[in-house]
């Protein structure tokens, strides 16, 4: 045996000494994270079903702008779904299920996120605009001026959804940025074969 | 296999999945949430086994993936080159044991140093893989993983020098 094998075998050893974590205590975080993953499912499809009711809603309290107004936005979230589902062509499973073939695939993710997020962006400064234009009306000072309920609707509205909105474009921004740096990182890696490339 | 199936892989192959995210992660908080999502990601990946390579391997490729998305999700770059100060070095005397165990937290240092791909390589053949297996796991030729087996021995040999 070379001293080159003696250390690998000896490196190999001590590698293998390392302690483990604990199984039972390691069943339970998963078990813990598992159920996190279910609940946040059931929050989004708690949050789409009251966005479709409200919607609906709109057809009963609201007048002819509004109810179009309802009726465009469950086109819309359907549009939105299907260009989600467009987007994410190919980033559900990998060519293979080695490690570059599961690399590529993220890769492909990230780049799909970066998609989604510009749909997002642009989808919202697109309804904020068409809100608008279809609150003109309402928006007009001699309109509520008058109107105490509606200024009070009109305020509530502009507190809640403005830091919305701009979480929203901030949460956007950060997240294209974090990607494309990602993609840049990995495209490096994958270019060269990773093979024994710089990629920390 | 949905439930028992993947408790008894998990206690199986804990101590796997713990020395694969040593060589990703050397934080021990942040050690133990990747370790965490190593093993979720393999309870969504052990329907997809068909028992066409080793469990085993199949554990040690799915936690890689994890693994190497977890380094390349970091913004920062790691640092490269040289071993953490904070890793002490090992001592002569009559204390074996912390020897052995300083000895080892080197060794997982310097294997954290090495760039991802002789990293991945260096510790499936650590875990006793054949070269054949870890060039199935990585996607790789096997000519390329005698390459970059060759280099992570240059690369360790370099970092721990004599103290092997």
């Amino acid at each position: 045996m070379t001293s080159h094998d003696s250390d690998w075998t000896q490196w190999g050893q001590l590698w293998r000494e390392q302690p483990a974590a604990d199984p039972s205590r390691l069943l339970r975080q998963v078990a813990r994270k598992r159920w996190r993953m279910r609940a946040m499912v059931a929050v989004e499809a708690l949050g789409t079903c009251v966005a479709f009711v409200q919607c609906l809603r709109m057809y009963d309290i609201a007048s002819w702008r509004w109810r179009a107004w309802g009726g465009l936005m469950l086109l819309f979230v359907l549009a939105m779904q299907a260009l989600y589902l467009h987007i994410r062509r190919g980033t559900w499973r990998a060519s293979g299920s080695d490690v570059h073939s599961l690399l590529a695939l993220t890769l492909r993710r990230a780049q799909a996120g970066i998609r989604l997020a510009r749909l997002n962006l642009w989808s919202t400064v697109a309804l904020a605009a068409f809100t608008l234009l279809v609150a003109w009306p309402e928006l007009e000072p001699g309109r509520w001026e008058a109107d105490p309920r509606l200024r009070l609707t009109l305020l509530m509205q502009f507190v809640v959804n403005t830091p919305l909105i701009v979480a929203l474009v901030a949460v956007c921004a950060w997240y294209i940025r974090r990607q494309k740096a990602r993609i840049a990182r990995m495209r490096t890696w994958l270019a060269s074969g990773h093979d024994g490339g710089e990629m920390g | 296999m949905r439930h028992d199936g993947f408790d008894a892989l998990l206690r199986e192959h804990a101590g796997l999945l713990s020395r694969i995210a040593a060589s990703y992660e050397a934080d021990p908080a942040l050690r133990d949430d990747l370790l965490q999502d190593m093993s979720l990601a393999l309870w969504r990946a052990l329907p997809a086994w068909r028992g066409e390579a080793p469990l085993r391997a199949f554990v040690a490729r799915v936690a890689h993936n994890r693994g190497a998305t977890h380094v390349l999700g970091q913004m920062r770059r790691p640092a490269g080159g040289e071993l953490d100060d904070q890793v002490p070095e090992p001592r002569d005397g009559p204390e074996g044991h912390a020897e052995n165990e300083q000895r080892r937290m080197r060794l997982q240092a310097a294997v954290r140093v090495l760039p991802l791909a002789l990293r991945q390589a260096v510790t499936l053949a650590f875990e006793g893989f054949s070269h054949a297996e870890i060039a199935d796991t990585l996607g790789v030729t096997a000519g390329s993983v005698s390459v970059r087996l060759h280099r992570a021995k240059a690369a360790l040999k370099a970092l721990l020098g004599e103290q092997t």
